[in-house]
């Protein structure tokens, strides 16, 4: 809730400025695995990504005094980041993503399990009453990992950004600078494919 | 008529909340009566629930104190007192 957040935010900045190391480290730490996936979004290799991230960093120290509030601190921190992966990216003449929705952000569910009136033809298999094995949990987990690695771009870090690191939609869009409709396709098409790799998986495709 | 495909395209706008009321009406009555639109809607609770729990990136111990020793720096070249 960003209405919470904004007067703890104050605070903190304030702690900042006046070079409070543990509270650098704390944020430092919870915005790390962020960063740097929002980064992995425009650059081309994780340590061009990890680059960007510390380049950030560095950038917000010395512009602690220039943060007025007027987003989250995060949100500040991620257009830094946002805007520094960008020119980047465009150096390494890689395709700035979230520029438009492409035809694989459509379509949630595969066209073909549904009669043309719009009824499930293929309707979904049963794999989430099945009872829960601990072993089974951890590869479904990593299952989903390995799927989420190989969404596209635009798709994988808006469903990382909410729902691995809960990120408000409201910072996702400023961050990302996308339409909310638009954060909305890339989530839920995000979140329909990774339902989709766990139904592949329990009918034992995936395995 | 109100069909699978549209609740299942709907899902994600239902849970942000951002159905104007007919249509939250239409997805609302649509779910009382299908099963596999309500198996569709809990497969897509657990996945969000599974990608809650996956691990985030750490930090390289490292990496983190390199940028806490640049912060530092700041902090003394701007007068303030390291605590």
């Amino acid at each position: 809730m960003p209405e919470i957040e904004k007067p703890d935010d104050a605070a903190l900045c304030g702690r900042l400025r006046d070079g409070d190391e543990a509270s650098f480290r704390i944020l430092v730490k919870e915005l790390h695995s962020a960063l740097t996936r929002v980064a992995l979004a425009f650059v081309g290799s994780q340590a061009a990504a990890e680059e960007v991230v510390q380049d950030t960093w560095v950038a917000v120290i010395a512009g602690l005094d220039q943060f007025e509030g007027r987003s989250t601190l995060r949100t500040w921190i991620g257009r830094i980041l946002v805007n520094r992966a960008k020119t980047r990216g465009v150096r390494e003449q890689r395709v700035v993503p979230f520029s438009a929705l492409s035809p694989e952000d459509e379509a949630p569910v595969e066209p073909e399990r549904f009669f043309a009136a719009g009824f499930w033809r293929v309707p979904p298999q049963r794999w989430d009453d099945a009872p829960e094995q601990l072993v089974l949990r951890k590869e479904a987990r990593t299952h989903i990992e390995r799927e989420l690695a190989s969404l596209p771009a635009a798709q994988r870090t808006v469903v990382t950004l909410r729902d691995l690191e809960g990120w408000s939609s409201e910072e996702v869009c400023n961050v990302l600078e996308l339409a909310e409709t638009n954060q909305r396709v890339l989530l839920h098409r995000g979140r329909t494919r990774l339902r989709a790799a766990l139904e592949r998986y329990h009918s034992g495709e995936g395995r | 008529m109100f069909s699978c495909r549209n609740a299942t395209s709907l899902m994600t706008d239902e849970r942000e909340g951002r159905l104007s009321g007919g249509v939250r009406l239409k997805y609302r009555l649509h779910m009382l009566v299908c099963g596999h639109c309500k198996t569709f809607r809990r497969q897509l609770d657990r996945t969000i629930a599974i990608v809650k729990g996956l691990p985030r990136t750490e930090i390289p111990r490292e990496t983190e104190d390199d940028l806490v020793a640049a912060f530092r720096a700041r902090a003394t070249r701007s007068g303030a007192r390291p605590r």
